[in-house]
């Protein structure tokens, strides 16, 4: 099936590529270093509560931090400008073989989300665990919130992938983290509105979701990473606290959220088949 | 309709970018098992009809057949081999993982790979580069290895494009050598390439492309054969003699000079020239010299792509230049 070639090729070359094997060896750095500090902290706690509080807080802006590196490996992937690749001749042989352009795609996508999976795993286990070993907080859903955290990078993967269909490797990378932004201020407009009540921004913080549902995405993922009982889960977010969320992702915005990769994927796949290489 | 011995078959292929026209009306018919020469110069719409031809770029007119099937179906490229003339391959893979990627694209089981690989590596003189990474391959061994995975598949139809450009002159004539190898065993090649030499060692049939045009299309003996000519400087040749020659012989040139004489023939084939000495001979006519002049390749090309176009009324055959010339 020339569609698992396309995934086995990224994987490869992910590991072959020196940015890849560095951006894991760094995440690990990362983690050990969230390590040493949860032993620090933990010397200093007196009671069970304050260890939640510590611990939960500690976690979602863990998780915060996470969740502005996963789009940053999304973009940087490699073999997602087909802009690039059809320009420097490297799709030409490739493309005069029996496959469809979509098996071209659709493998490459596979290759990437697998990485991305691969390291939000990675990086769930290593933040979750020595937290968990050295505070003694072990958060409620912890593979909920990492499938949000991963949904949120296969929306930016397949923005990738859509503008790599037509601009070059560097405008395709830049252009979906601005978009990512663009979700950022979003949330942090509509959390200010909901704040001081004013439903305009709150209205304007929602259009922004749907137009890139990143940030919604990422307050799902934190939701589930603080306590279930809501006045623990607001000390350990800290007052008002714009960046995270005390309620769950509305089923909704899920349903649309996956319904956004979905059509990105196929309007991207759709773009590049009917391009002239 | 596509005719079954035909490899390549396209009527009215056009492409348009806005309103610039890369190509124009493309019609062309290449047999099977022929050697297929595509010339034209720079920007004269060659590498865009290649496109068109491999499915890489979508025509905006006409169409045509590849392999019996529509151009761009999936199925026709299974025994299609191409060379693009910008080779690029994933510089991080072996020479033989490379191949081994393209073999799974071909749909090729893995004991096919594993007994073709080898195989087509050594016919490109890539044997002793099996495992080593793409990166640290020259340009000309890159493009060896494009025409490995070009001939993976035991191709019927291979479009091999600008095949030499990156090559020295030991490469050339090992594909040359390929090329040939690859007509014997009745593979259609159809070659896009500017090196007009290489053209005329090879070719059975050209198609010359000017601005997006075919100028000029047909057997290359045909088209090369129109202009054979005799030069002889000769002794004893006069008005008689002249007049007693056989009106197939057409006089190009002729200059009576008191010690010797110097004549132009235009003959239908250069065998002509056994029986042109026979018959001067007869004539009593002394022989100093006898030349065969053949129209190369790269006159014919210059005719029609050099500024001298039919619009133009420019003369078609080289008969009719000499005769300019001799005028």
């Amino acid at each position: 099936m020339p569609i698992w070639i396309f995934t086995r090729l990224t994987l490869n070359e992910a590991l072959r590529n020196r940015l890849i094997p560095l951006a894991f060896g760094l995440t690990m750095v990362y983690i050990g270093l969230l390590a040493w500090g949860s032993s620090k902290i933990a010397e200093n706690l007196r009671d069970p509560l304050q260890s939640v509080i510590s611990g939960a807080g500690l976690e979602q802006a863990a998780f915060f931090l996470g969740s502005l590196m996963l789009p940053l490996l999304a973009v940087f992937v490699p073999g997602h400008s087909v802009q690039q690749e059809s320009e420097n001749g490297l799709l030409q042989a490739i493309l005069t073989k029996p496959v469809r352009r979509l098996d071209v795609v659709a493998g490459r996508w596979m290759g990437s989300a697998a990485l991305l999976a691969l390291w939000v795993a990675l990086f769930s286990a290593g933040v979750i665990l020595p937290i968990g070993w050295e505070i003694g907080y072990y958060p409620p859903h912890p593979i909920r919130a990492g499938e949000l955290l991963l949904l949120q990078g296969l929306v930016v993967l397949s923005l990738r992938l859509l503008f790599g269909s037509f601009l070059g490797t560097l405008a395709s990378g830049i252009v979906p983290l601005l978009i990512y932004g663009l979700g950022r201020i979003g949330g942090l407009v509509e959390a200010i509105g909901k704040a001081l009540n004013i439903s305009s921004m709150v209205n304007g913080g929602i259009a922004t979701s749907l137009l890139i549902p990143t940030d919604v995405l990422w307050r799902g993922a934190s939701y589930y990473l603080l306590p279930e009982l809501t006045g623990l889960a607001s000390q350990a977010a800290g007052p008002n606290n714009p960046f995270v969320s005390l309620a769950p992702l509305a089923t909704p915005m899920l349903v649309w959220s996956v319904l956004y990769v979905v059509v990105i994927f196929f309007v991207g796949a759709r773009v590049f088949s009917l391009r002239d290489i | 309709m596509s005719q079954p011995d035909s490899a390549l078959d396209v009527h009215g292929l056009g492409k348009a970018y806005g309103r610039h026209v890369a190509l124009h009306e493309l019609t062309l018919r290449v047999p099977r098992g022929e050697v297929f020469g595509f010339l034209g110069p720079n920007g004269a719409g060659k590498t865009t009809a290649v496109k068109l031809l491999t499915g890489l770029a979508r025509p905006t007119a006409g169409g045509g057949q590849l392999l019996g099937r529509p151009l761009g179906d999936r199925e026709a490229r299974r025994k299609l081999g191409f060379l693009p003339e910008l080779f690029r391959f994933h510089d991080w893979l072996s020479a033989t993982e490379l191949l081994d990627l393209h073999g799974g694209l071909l749909d090729m089981p893995l004991a096919a790979r594993r007994q073709r690989i080898p195989e087509v590596l050594a016919l490109v003189g890539l044997a002793d580069r099996v495992g080593d990474r793409i990166g640290t391959f020259s340009k000309g061994m890159q493009q060896r290895l494009g025409l490995a995975q070009a001939l993976l598949n035991e191709p019927d139809l291979v479009i091999l494009d600008e095949p030499t450009s990156a090559l020295d002159p030991i490469g050339r004539r090992d594909v040359r050598a390929i090329i040939q190898h690859l007509k014997q065993r009745g593979v259609t090649v159809f070659l896009n390439s500017h090196l007009l030499s290489e053209i005329e060692l090879v070719c059975d049939r050209v198609a010359i492309v000017d601005h997006g045009r075919v100028v000029q299309q047909g057997r290359l003996d045909d088209l090369l054969g129109r202009g054979h000519e005799l030069e002889l400087r000769l002794t004893g040749l006069n008005h008689d003699v002249l007049a007693a020659l056989p009106p197939a012989w057409n006089v190009q040139t002729c200059e009576l000079g008191e010690q010797e004489q110097r004549l132009v023939l235009a003959v239908g084939h250069a065998s002509d020239a056994v029986e042109v000495t026979r018959f001067l001979v007869a004539q009593s006519v002394g022989l100093l010299e006898l030349r065969p002049r053949r129209t190369s390749l790269e006159d014919l090309f210059l005719q029609w792509v050099d500024g001298a176009r039919p619009e133009e009324a420019a003369p078609a055959t080289s008969a009719e230049r000499a005769e300019l010339a001799a005028s």
